[in-house]
């Protein structure tokens, strides 16, 4: 082995090591340092920001819309707008918030041209009562429980799905949907009454 | 109180409701995206914050230098003519209107050659007079009694012709007369005119030089002998009508040109 393939692999160790240790140094870093860094150029923050929230973003959307190819393109769009946003991130708040900030706004954007008039209104929950129940007494629990989900109303499922998918507190959903925090408790009351009234019967 | 109690209670309600809830929730198939949809997301990402090479940031500078370069080019190229104005002129003046002028040439000549021919058969009918010796003022009223006697108004007007300002010969008749025909001489003789150096120099054909002078001199003195002319009429018609004011009109005419010929009705 002569010197040339010596300093060859040690470069090649050198290298590894450090993508090694960029990449631990990397998963410790915050979101909202990531994002920064993404914000700065650098494409591996990113990689990284995008591992670690790929699947939520991708259930709030699917378990909005229960349907794969609606959900495959509202979570690209919502992806191309952060990645747009970039540079109008402002580390002050957190990231996750942010982001589904984002992706909720895309998502009403997407109502809006599905639906021009608003959605369905927590009075008429009980009309859609009926109709779930009968679609969930053949399904099994996990089915039941996403079909009750899909039944709710948007503004109640998108606040579960809010809470569950992201575990963000009242106080952040409140700030990611543009409501005050008593009404965000309040749909959420409303959605964990009616699906716990699905799941029983 | 008993509102903080029961709001208390509704929060302690839903709190364990979501836990339920999340616990049942947390047992769904995790739904993932597509690894397709990964690799275009985080291409797009890298795109997004591609470098571009250095050259590419300053994309307007392109632009800018071109225009920089075609302005400087074409400042140049102006300069560069305006250093040799009169090998462009004489091109372009004779590409362009050189044949136009070579026309307005030979008119005048013909008109000239005209002349000059009338003059020598006048000349030939006093030959007594030689034409470089010096004419006293009495011959020469005398002469021009006779002449302004025989001939009409038009003939003497023809012979004013032949002394105009601009070529710089004295008003008088014979000199004139002299002057008509050297040039007449000079210009059937017209490769031999010497030209002044910067003149001679350029490419420019000499008949076309010539050309460009003689024939705007020539209309000029013609406009000007028709308006003297023209004021002795009116003035001789005044006479005519008994107005007095012919003699101040002739006396502002004689202060105008002194040395214009009168004819007889006013020399009287």
């Amino acid at each position: 082995m002569n010197a040339g393939n010596i300093a060859l692999n040690l470069r090649r160790l050198l290298g590894a090591l450090f993508q090694i240790s960029y990449a631990a140094v990397m998963q410790e870093m915050s979101d909202e340092k990531l994002m920064q860094r993404y914000a700065k150029g650098d494409a591996k923050a990113f990689d990284q920001l995008y591992a670690r929230h790929r699947a939520p973003l991708y259930r709030y959307f699917i378990r909005q819309v229960n349907d794969p190819a609606t959900a495959n393109d509202l979570y690209q769009g919502a992806w191309e707008k952060i990645i747009k946003a970039r540079n109008k991130y402002h580390p002050a708040s957190p990231f996750k918030v942010w982001m589904y900030r984002v992706a909720h706004n895309h998502l009403i954007d997407h109502y809006r041209r599905i639906r021009p008039t608003d959605p369905v209104e927590p009075d008429t929950l009980s009309d859609r009562q009926s109709d779930v129940t009968e679609a969930v007494i053949e399904s099994e629990q996990r089915e039941m429980l996403r079909a009750g989900i899909g039944a709710l109303p948007p503004e109640q499922r998108n606040t579960l799905l809010l809470q569950l998918e992201s575990g963000l507190k009242m106080k952040e959903i409140a700030e990611v949907t543009g409501v005050g925090r008593e009404t965000v408790k309040s749909r959420l009351r409303y959605a964990v009454n009616y699906l716990k009234r699905s799941l029983v019967e | 109180m008993n509102t903080i109690h029961n709001n208390g209670e509704n929060d302690k309600s839903l709190d364990d409701g979501l836990e339920k809830l999340g616990r049942v929730y947390d047992r769904l198939p995790n739904d993932e995206p597509p690894a397709l949809l990964d690799q275009t997301i985080l291409n797009s990402a890298h795109r997004a914050v591609e470098k571009k090479p250095h050259w590419m940031k300053f994309s307007w500078l392109h632009g800018l230098t071109t225009v920089a370069v075609v302005v400087l080019a074409l400042s140049i190229i102006i300069n560069q003519r305006e250093q040799v104005p009169g090998f462009d002129d004489a091109i372009r003046m004779e590409e362009e209107s050189g044949p136009l002028r070579e026309t307005a040439g030979k008119k005048e000549m013909d008109q000239l050659k005209e002349l000059s021919t009338e003059l020598k058969e006048k000349d030939m009918g006093r030959q007594v007079i030689p034409q470089s010796a010096p004419v006293s003022s009495a011959e020469e009223n005398e002469v021009l009694e006779v002449t302004a006697g025989d001939q009409p108004l038009e003939s003497r007007q023809r012979r004013s012709m032949a002394a105009p300002d601009s070529l710089q010969v004295k008003p008088d008749r014979i000199d004139a007369d002299k002057a008509v025909s050297e040039m007449v001489q000079e210009e059937s003789n017209m490769d031999e005119v010497e030209l002044p150096d910067d003149v001679a120099e350029s490419k420019q054909p000499r008949a076309a030089i010539i050309g460009a002078v003689q024939p705007e001199d020539a209309v000029l003195a013609v406009q000007t002998d028709d308006e003297i002319e023209e004021q002795l009429l009116s003035i001789i018609k005044l006479k005519q009508s008994g107005d007095m004011n012919w003699v101040t009109q002739l006396e502002k005419f004689k202060q105008t040109y002194p040395d214009y010929p009168l004819p007889e009705e006013l020399s009287n």
